[in-house]
């Protein structure tokens, strides 16, 4: 049976902080899992039994939305995913699929809650390491809806910007640009005529 | 009145869901009260710290200072808690905090917590699975919510 390379487990974040020996003792419990291109690992809604590390290849995580799947980005090499359900026992929030041959190691949640009886302190340390994961994330989905929110404000800064600079140009237009503002010129006078 | 009063309903918040009756006993002793006026600020973008506050009472902004008006990204009430981003990856505040009312406030620093990996490890694992899971929890909701309106389709 294949089995991981403690050295690179060792320079997994999933694992990081975690001796050599531990990682070979780890490494025992990593199931090798071979993706053809097109491959489903899992789907949104799933219910979660395991976790995994990307060794080598591209997967590509999907989401639903309004009935269609959309593309939410992809996975690097030396990366995991499926923590989350580990951690809160909820299904799959997401779609991941293999866009190339991938190779992937499979960690049962089972095998992992088995480290908390054999090795309380590996145990700990990958649970920090997934926390830490799950912090970085959120802290740049929050940082993609504050550019969201800042880039709406502009637009709408703008756009008001806009109407104001318009309605001086055709005011400018009326008095003294003549011909450039012609085709606006009848509807302006005419709203005036209305208006005295 | 006793500054401690509240600590019973503490003591069932669920960051120490699961813990042992010493343990949960020890930490809360260590929790540090804290009175804050509406407007005042807790902490800022850019702060390091390494700490986390249970809100008892009161309401909180979430903000980030932009062009013109602040954007208030998230509001915190009474049972939350925040800063434990800070608190699980060491990074600086990612954006600052401001009391909407008047609150109160017990704080966490992360010293207590080595404290609890140093005598009970399984109360320390404990813990920071309370943590995360909350992380979870909001990661989800953002996850949600946040789909590029030009995702590709598939």
């Amino acid at each position: 049976m294949l089995t991981a390379d403690p050295a690179w487990l060792a320079r997994c974040a999933l694992f990081g902080g975690l001796s050599q020996h531990a990682c070979s003792q780890l490494a025992r419990h990593l199931l090798r899992v071979d993706c053809k291109s097109g491959d489903t690992i899992y789907r949104e809604g799933d219910g979660a039994s395991a976790l995994f590390l990307l060794e080598s290849g591209r997967l590509e995580i999907y989401k639903q939305h309004n009935g269609r799947e959309v593309a939410l980005g992809e996975l690097k090499s030396g990366e995991f995913f499926g923590d989350m359900s580990f951690i809160d026992m909820h299904p799959r929030s997401m779609t991941v699929c293999a866009s190339e041959p991938a190779v992937i190691w499979k960690l049962d949640y089972a095998a992992l809650r088995e480290i908390y009886v054999s090795d309380l302190k590996c145990y700990t340390l990958v649970v920090m390491n997934i926390a830490r994961e799950m912090s970085r994330r959120l802290r740049r989905a929050d940082r993609a809806r504050v550019i969201d929110r800042m880039s709406a404000q502009l637009f709408e800064r703008a756009t008001g910007a806009r109407r104001v600079f318009g309605d001086v140009i055709s005011r400018i237009g009326l008095r003294g640009m003549g011909r450039s503002s012609e085709d606006k010129a009848p509807a302006l006078t005419k709203s005036r005529a209305v208006g005295s | 009145m006793d500054p401690k009063t509240s600590l019973p309903q503490l003591a069932d918040h669920t960051l120490f869901g699961g813990l042992g009756e010493s343990c949960r006993q020890q930490l809360l002793e260590r929790l540090e009260r804290r009175e804050i006026d509406a407007g005042e600020i807790v902490y800022r973008e850019g702060d390091i710290a390494r700490e986390l506050y249970i809100v008892e009472s009161g309401r909180l902004e979430v903000f980030k200072p932009s062009v013109s008006v602040d954007l208030v990204m998230f509001e915190i009430g009474s049972g939350e808690f925040f800063g434990d981003l800070s608190f699980i990856d060491m990074q600086p505040r990612s954006m600052t905090v401001r009391a909407g009312a008047p609150c109160v406030l017990w704080r966490l620093d992360y010293c207590v917590l080595r404290e609890v990996y140093q005598a009970d490890i399984r109360s320390y694992t404990l813990l920071i699975m309370n943590i995360a899971r909350e992380i979870s929890r909001r990661l989800r909701r953002s996850d949600e919510n946040r789909i590029p309106a030009d995702g590709d389709r598939r």
